[in-house]
C-alpha cells in the first residue's frame, strides 16, 4: 500500500521529463518509461481522461460560462502535466476535446471539470481542495479517503486502483456510472 | 548436487509464458486499455495479468472469477462450458469430454491444461481426469482459453487448445471465507478458507473442501451408480507483488471415491506441490518453475496407476525497443506405473520412465505503427518420437477499437502409452484383441489461422476466427491378418472453422455475451490403412455450438444469471442435438454474504450429452442453493 508522496512524483516524474525533454533516442525514453514509478503516473493519467466518461456532470448554472470542452486540470505546471498533455493528445468525449490545464491560482480551479490534486492530505492539497468546495468539480487526488475528494487513487500490490467518495460526489451534483462504481476498491457513501 | 542443480536449471524449461509478458507501458499503450484493464495493469513491469485481449495474435477467450461467480459453477470441468467455443460434454459422472475445434471423445487428447502452470495431462493417453481437478472456483482469478495450437511456446500436445486456469494471489484473499452449497444432486462444495500476512513479506491462504455428488441415470433409466465423492486441501503463499523478487509456492493434495456399480467403486488420489521465482526489472522478467505431482487412480479389476512428475522450467521475458523476446528451456520426468488390474487390458512394459527435453523462443517484433510479428518455435524432445519442432509465425494489426491477425503453426500430439504400451486381451483368452504400436508417430497439425476484433462504440464488441486445420497421421486401428488391431498413424483430417463472439452491454445493468462456432471435418485414410472404425474413436463433433450468457444486475443486491447453450447433433455414435439453460438468481444479504439459487440443466427432466463405449449416461435437472460468507 506505498502511496506516493507528491515529493516522490515529482521527482519521479521529473526523472521522465528529463528523457523527454532532451529528446534522447527512442530507445532511451522507452527504458525511462519503463520505469515503475512513471508507469504509475502514466496509468493516472491515463485513467482522469477515462473517469470523464464515467461521470456526467450537471447543467451548468444559469449565468455560468458553458464549455464545450472537458477541462483536466492539475496544480502546477510539473512533468505529469506533461504527461497529461500526451495522454489526453487528440482525445474527446463525445465531440467535446479534453483540455489539459495547469492551473496558475486557486480561482482558476472553478472552471475545471475534473481536479487533479495530488496528495490530498498535504496543506497544498487541502487548499485546492477548498477552493473548489461544492462546485461541480471532480475532485482526484492521492491518500486516503476524505470528505473532499471524490476519486481516490489507492496503490494495491502492483496496481492503481481508487476509490470513490459517493457521498462528495453527490454534493457536488456529479453522476458517477455504475461500471466506475463497480470498478472502485471501495465505494464511501457518507 | 549444486552441479547437478545447475545442470537442471541449464535444460530448465517453459512455464506461464503468455500471461505476463513485459510491456514497455508507454502512454500510447496505455491509452488503448479500457478502464477495466487499466485497473490491472502491473505498475512495477507494465505487464498485464490480462493481455490485452485485442493484442493477442491468437484466438483467446477468458473466463473470469466474476464469470464463475454470477454463473454459479460447481467444478472446473463446467467452469469450461463458458469458454464460448469449447464444445464440453458430461460422459460420464465427473469425467468429461472437453475440446475446441473438434476430435472430441471421451479421452480427448488435444488439449493442453494447465492450472497455475502445472500441466495437469496424463501421458497415459493425453487428455484430462477432470474429475481429480477440483480447483477451488472461489479462487480462480480467471481461465484463459486459447482455441488453435500453442505448441511454439506451450510445446507437445497444445494442438487444438491450451485452458490456462490462474488462480488468486494471496494477497487477494485474505480473511476468511466459508461456503456452503447444497442441491437435489449435489452435496457441496463445502469450502473454507481463510488467508492472512506472512508479516510484511508476503501472505498465505489455505482452503479445505469436499463435495458429494449424487449418482445419476443411464439412458435406459438405470442407476448409473456414479456417485462422487472428493475432498481437497491446499495451501498458497506468496511474497509481496510489490517486491523484484517475487517467489510462490502452492500445492493440493486430494482424495475421492467415484462408483462404478452397486458394489465397486473408484479410488484416486493424489497430491502437487509447486515453487516458483520470479526476478522482475524494467523490460525483464526471469522465471523459474519446479513442480511435482503424484497422482494415484484404481479402478478394480480394470486398473491401476500411479504417475510421478518432476518438472522444471526457466524462462525469460525481455522487450527492448521493437522487441518483446521470450525464450526457456525445460525438463520433465515421467514415472508412470500403469497395472492392468484385470481381465481387460494391461501396458506392455507396465513401467514407464519419460524425460522430456524442451527449448523455446518467442519474439515478437514491432514492424510499425500497430504492426507486429511474432516468430518462435518450441524445440521438444520426446523418448518415442525424437525431437519435435512446433513453430508458428504469427501476425497482427492492432488500431484504434481494432485488430486484425492471422497465423501458420504446427503442433503435434506425442504417442502416449495408450498409443504405444496398450494391450487388450480377447475375452477368456490369452491372446491380444488390440495392440498399442512403439513405431506409433506424432500426430502433427499445420494450422492456419485467421482473426478479426471489434470495439463498436463503448456498447459491443465482436471477435470472429476462423481456421484450416490439416491433420497427418491421426490414430487407426489397424487389422492385419492373423494380428491383433494394431494402433497406427494411418488417418487424415481437413476441419474448417468459424468462431464468433459479441459481447454486448444492452443497458447499464444488461450484459449480453453470445458465442457460435462452427466446425467441419473430413476425415481420409492413408492408402493401405485397414481401419473399420472410420475415425469414430477418434472424433465426435458437432456442426454447430450456440451459447449466450446474460448477466442482469437488477440491484445493487440482487443479480439475475442465465446461460443458454445449444449443441449440434453428434454423428457417430449418435446424439441428438440438445440446448439447455443454466440460471442463478443472487442475492446479497448484506456485505460478505451473499446467497444464490443456482439451476442447472433446466430445460429437461434429464438429457444425454456423449455417447463413449459404455451405457450412454444422462444428466438431469437440479436446483441448489449456496451460501457464501467473508469475513
Amino acid at each position: 500500500m506505498a502511496l506516493l508522496t507528491a515529493a516522490q512524483r515529482r521527482l519521479a516524474a521529473s526523472a521522465v521529463l528529463i528523457c523527454l525533454a532532451g529528446s534522447v533516442t527512442t530507445r532511451a525514453r522507452e527504458q525511462a518509461a519503463a520505469s515503475p514509478v512513471s508507469i504509475e503516473a502514466s496509468v493516472k493519467a491515463v485513467f482522469l481522461f477515462n473517469f470523464a466518461r464515467y461521470v456526467t456532470w450537471p447543467p451548468l448554472a444559469i449565468g455560468e460560462r458553458s464549455p464545450g470542452d472537458v477541462r483536466i486540470c492539475v496544480t502546477a505546471r510539473d512533468s505529469f502535466f506533461t504527461l497529461l498533455q500526451e495522454a489526453v493528445q487528440g482525445e474527446d468525449i463525445d465531440g467535446k476535446p479534453l483540455v489539459p490545464i495547469a492551473l496558475d491560482g486557486l480561482d482558476a480551479a472553478r472552471s475545471c471539470q475534473i481536479l487533479y490534486v495530488g496528495d490530498a492530505g498535504s496543506a497544498d492539497g487541502k487548499a485546492w481542495l477548498s477552493a473548489v468546495r461544492g462546485r461541480q468539480v471532480l475532485t482526484v487526488g492521492d491518500g486516503a479517503l476524505n470528505d473532499e475528494t471524490v476519486i481516490t487513487f489507492v496503490r494495491d500490490g502492483n496496481r492503481v486502483r481508487f476509490d470513490i467518495n459517493r457521498a462528495a460526489g453527490s454534493r457536488r451534483g456529479l453522476n458517477i456510472s455504475s461500471k466506475l462504481l463497480r470498478l472502485a476498491r471501495q465505494v464511501r457513501d457518507r | 548436487m549444486p552441479l547437478l542443480i545447475a545442470l537442471v536449471l541449464a535444460f530448465a524449461l517453459a512455464g506461464d509464458a503468455l500471461a505476463q509478458i513485459p510491456r514497455s507501458g508507454r502512454l500510447e499503450e496505455l491509452k488503448q486499455l479500457s478502464i477495466e484493464e487499466l485497473a490491472d495493469t502491473d505498475v512495477t513491469t507494465a505487464s498485464r495479468r490480462i493481455e490485452r485481449l485485442a493484442d493477442a495474435a491468437a484466438a483467446v477467450t477468458v473466463i473470469t472469477g466474476e464469470d464463475l461467480r454470477r454463473m454459479g459453477v460447481m467444478n472446473l470441468a463446467q467452469a469450461m462450458r463458458l469458454a464460448g467455443h469449447l464444445h464440453v460434454s458430461q460422459i460420464s459422472g465427473p469425467q468429461y469430454g472437453i475440446t475446441a475445434r473438434g476430435f472430441a471423445i471421451s479421452t480427448a487428447n488435444k488439449m493442453l491444461v494447465l492450472i497455475d502452470g502445472r500441466t495437469v495431462y496424463s501421458p497415459v493417453f493425453a487428455g484430462v481426469f477432470w474429475d481429480t481437478q477440483d480447483v477451488p472456483l472461489l479462487d480462480v482469478d480467471r481461465i484463459e482459453v486459447t482455441r488453435g495450437p500453442g505448441g511454439s511456446i506451450w510445446g507437445a500436445n497444445a494442438v487444438n487448445g491450451v485452458i490456462n486456469v490462474i488462480t488468486k494471489r494471496a494477497t487477494e484473499t485474505r480473511g476468511t471465507l466459508v461456503n456452503l452449497s447444497a442441491g437435489t444432486s449435489v452435496l457441496g462444495p463445502y469450502m473454507a478458507r481463510h488467508g492472512g500476512r506472512l508479516g510484511a513479506a508476503g501472505a498465505y491462504r489455505a482452503y479445505v473442501k469436499v463435495r458429494f455428488e449424487d449418482s445419476h441415470q443411464l439412458l435406459s433409466g438405470a442407476d448409473a451408480h456414479d456417485d462422487f465423492d472428493f475432498g481437497q486441501v491446499g495451501f498458497r503463499a506468496e511474497s509481496d507483488p510489490s517486491r523484484r523478487l517475487q517467489f510462490v509456492l502452492q500445492g493440493d493434495m486430494y482424495t475421492g471415491t467415484t462408483g462404478l456399480s452397486a458394489t465397486s467403486e473408484a479410488n484416486l488420489s493424489g497430491g502437487n506441490l509447486l515453487g516458483r521465482w520470479t526476478l522482475t526489472s524494467p523490460g525483464h522478467a526471469t522465471e523459474v518453475q519446479v513442480y511435482f505431482d503424484h497422482t494415484y487412480r484404481r479402478v478394480p479389476n480394470q486398473y491401476r496407476g500411479v504417475l510421478n512428475t518432476i518438472d522444471v522450467d526457466a524462462q525469460h521475458h525481455w522487450t527492448a525497443g521493437r522487441h518483446n523476446v521470450v525464450f526457456g528451456s525445460g525438463y520433465r520426468r515421467y514415472d508412470g506405473d500403469d497395472l492392468g488390474d484385470g481381465p481387460g487390458f494391461f501396458f506392455e512394459p507396465r513401467e514407464r520412465t519419460s524425460h522430456r527435453v524442451n527449448i523455446f523462443a518467442q519474439d515478437e517484433i514491432r514492424l510499425g505503427r500497430g504492426v507486429f510479428i511474432t516468430l518462435g518455435s518450441k524445440f521438444e524432445r520426446n523418448e518415442f518420437t525424437g525431437f519435435e519442432i512446433q513453430p508458428t509465425l504469427r501476425a497482427r494489426w492492432s488500431g484504434p477499437r481494432r485488430s486484425l491477425w492471422a497465423a501458420v503453426s504446427r503442433a503435434v500430439r506425442v504417442p502416449t502409452r495408450f498409443d504405444t504400451d496398450l494391450r487388450i486381451r480377447l475375452p477368456n483368452s490369452s491372446s491380444l484383441l488390440l495392440s498399442g504400436s512403439p513405431d506409433f508417430k506424432s500426430e502433427d497439425l499445420l494450422a492456419y489461422e485467421a482473426g478479426y476484433r471489434r470495439q463498436i462504440h463503448d456498447r459491443v464488441s465482436i471477435d470472429i476466427a476462423g481456421y484450416v486445420n490439416r491433420y497427418d497421421d491421426l490414430r487407426t486401428q489397424e487389422i492385419r491378418p492373423g494380428q491383433p488391431v494394431t494402433l497406427a498413424n494411418m488417418m487424415n483430417a481437413l476441419t474448417r472453422g468459424v468462431e464468433t463472439t459479441a459481447i454486448a452491454q444492452i443497458l447499464p445493468r444488461w450484459q449480453v455475451h453470445a458465442s457460435h462456432a462452427y466446425n467441419w471435418k473430413e476425415l481420409t485414410f492413408d492408402p493401405g490403412s485397414t481401419d473399420i472404425t472410420r475415425g469414430v474413436s477418434e472424433g465426435n463433433d458437432p456442426r454447430h455450438i450456440f451459447k449466450l450468457r446474460s448477466y442482469i444486475t437488477a440491484t445493487s443486491r440482487i443479480d439475475i444469471d442465465a446461460f443458454y447453450r445449444s449443441v449440434g447433433r453428434l454423428p457417430q455414435p449418435a446424439v441428438d442435438a440438445y440446448h439447455e439453460l443454466d440460471a442463478r438468481l443472487g442475492f446479497r444479504v448484506r456485505p460478505g454474504w451473499d446467497l444464490s439459487l443456482i439451476g442447472t440443466n433446466l430445460l429437461h427432466e434429464r438429457h444425454l450429452e456423449f455417447r463413449a463405449g459404455t451405457a450412454p449416461e444422462t444428466y438431469e435437472r437440479s436446483v441448489s442453493l449456496r451460501s457464501v460468507w467473508r469475513f
